[in-house]
């Protein structure tokens, strides 16, 4: 439950950068760097995010029953799926886009697919990092082995 | 099973008394434990059995209802379950890689990113095991990540 939950705060925190980012980007882009925003987007933000993230249930976490490679790339397709639909949906209801702009509408298909993969991305990096240490004391083991040996 | 210990007398050598109707494996197994100290393994090829030192053991893995025991040129069949075996093998020095692996830490050379929160470890005989999702954080544990 616990892991469940460090995910799920892990994943919020990249999502809202990530949307945090691509608004950044979307906005100049489309409207111009003249665009006056209310306070409200911030909100937007974080609601849009944390709605990303309950989608996130269908991704297995750390000490999770093993599920299969196929089954994950199902989970992780359907959670693509997911994202896409709560954000266009989110983004018209708040009226960021205009369903018919065609331009718009790709533009955000493509900010999705960005994200996603950052957050892939830095799920890959974390992961590299925690092999990384446990490399480390993989070496240290075998240091002390040796030493012990000796 | 019942287990009987009885005092020796000061002049008296020690000895363990096996009153059985007949020798099955799981005896042949204590026999075999008690005469090498229990520090050896009682595997099996070829029909014939083996004792081996834990350590000489990269992995077991179980296939079919059995259990391997792959060293680094050779493999023997062991009688015991995974999880028996668990209980058997030094604890600092094995662990749990996924159902149907259990994996010796001293073997790995090195530990990579799988897909999906599964790790890859790379072994010194150039072989390559998954450890499943369920036992990273076990594995973190054991190595004090």
């Amino acid at each position: 439950m616990l892991k469940r939950l460090e995910f799920m705060v892990s994943l919020f925190v990249k999502i809202a950068t990530g949307i945090l980012f691509v608004t950044a980007v979307y906005i100049p882009v489309f409207y111009g760097w003249n665009l006056e925003l209310h306070a409200d987007i911030l909100w937007q933000i974080l609601i849009l995010a944390a709605v990303c993230t309950a989608g996130g249930i269908l991704l297995p976490v750390e000490g999770a029953k093993e599920v299969s490679r196929k089954s994950l790339l199902l989970r992780i397709v359907f959670y693509f799926i997911y994202v896409n639909f709560v954000v266009i949906f989110f983004g018209v209801f708040v009226e960021w886009f205009s369903i018919r702009d065609r331009k718009q509408l790709l533009g955000m298909v493509a900010a999705i697919a960005f994200v996603f993969m950052v957050v892939f991305a830095l799920s890959y990096w974390h992961e590299s990092r925690e092999a990384d240490r446990m490399n480390q004391k993989l070496k240290e083991r075998k240091w002390t082995e040796d030493s012990s040996d000796r | 099973m019942k287990v009987t210990i009885i005092d020796a007398g000061p002049e008296e050598e020690e000895e363990i008394v096996i009153k059985c109707r007949f020798l099955n494996d799981e005896m042949v197994t204590l026999i075999n434990q008690f005469k090498q100290g229990g520090r050896k393994l009682t595997v099996y090829r070829d029909g014939k059995m083996f004792f081996l030192e834990p350590k000489e053991v990269f992995y077991f893995e179980s296939v079919d209802q059995k259990v391997f025991a792959y060293c680094n040129t050779q493999v023997f069949q062991v009688k015991s379950k995974l999880y028996e075996l668990m209980e058997e093998l030094p604890e600092r020095d094995f662990i749990r890689a996924s159902k149907s692996f259990i994996l010796n830490l001293n073997k790995i050379e090195s530990i990579s990113p799988a897909f999906g929160g599964r790790y890859e470890a790379l072994l010194k005989n150039g072989e390559k095991v998954i450890i499943s999702r369920q036992y990273v954080g076990l594995l973190k544990e054991k190595l004090g990540v």
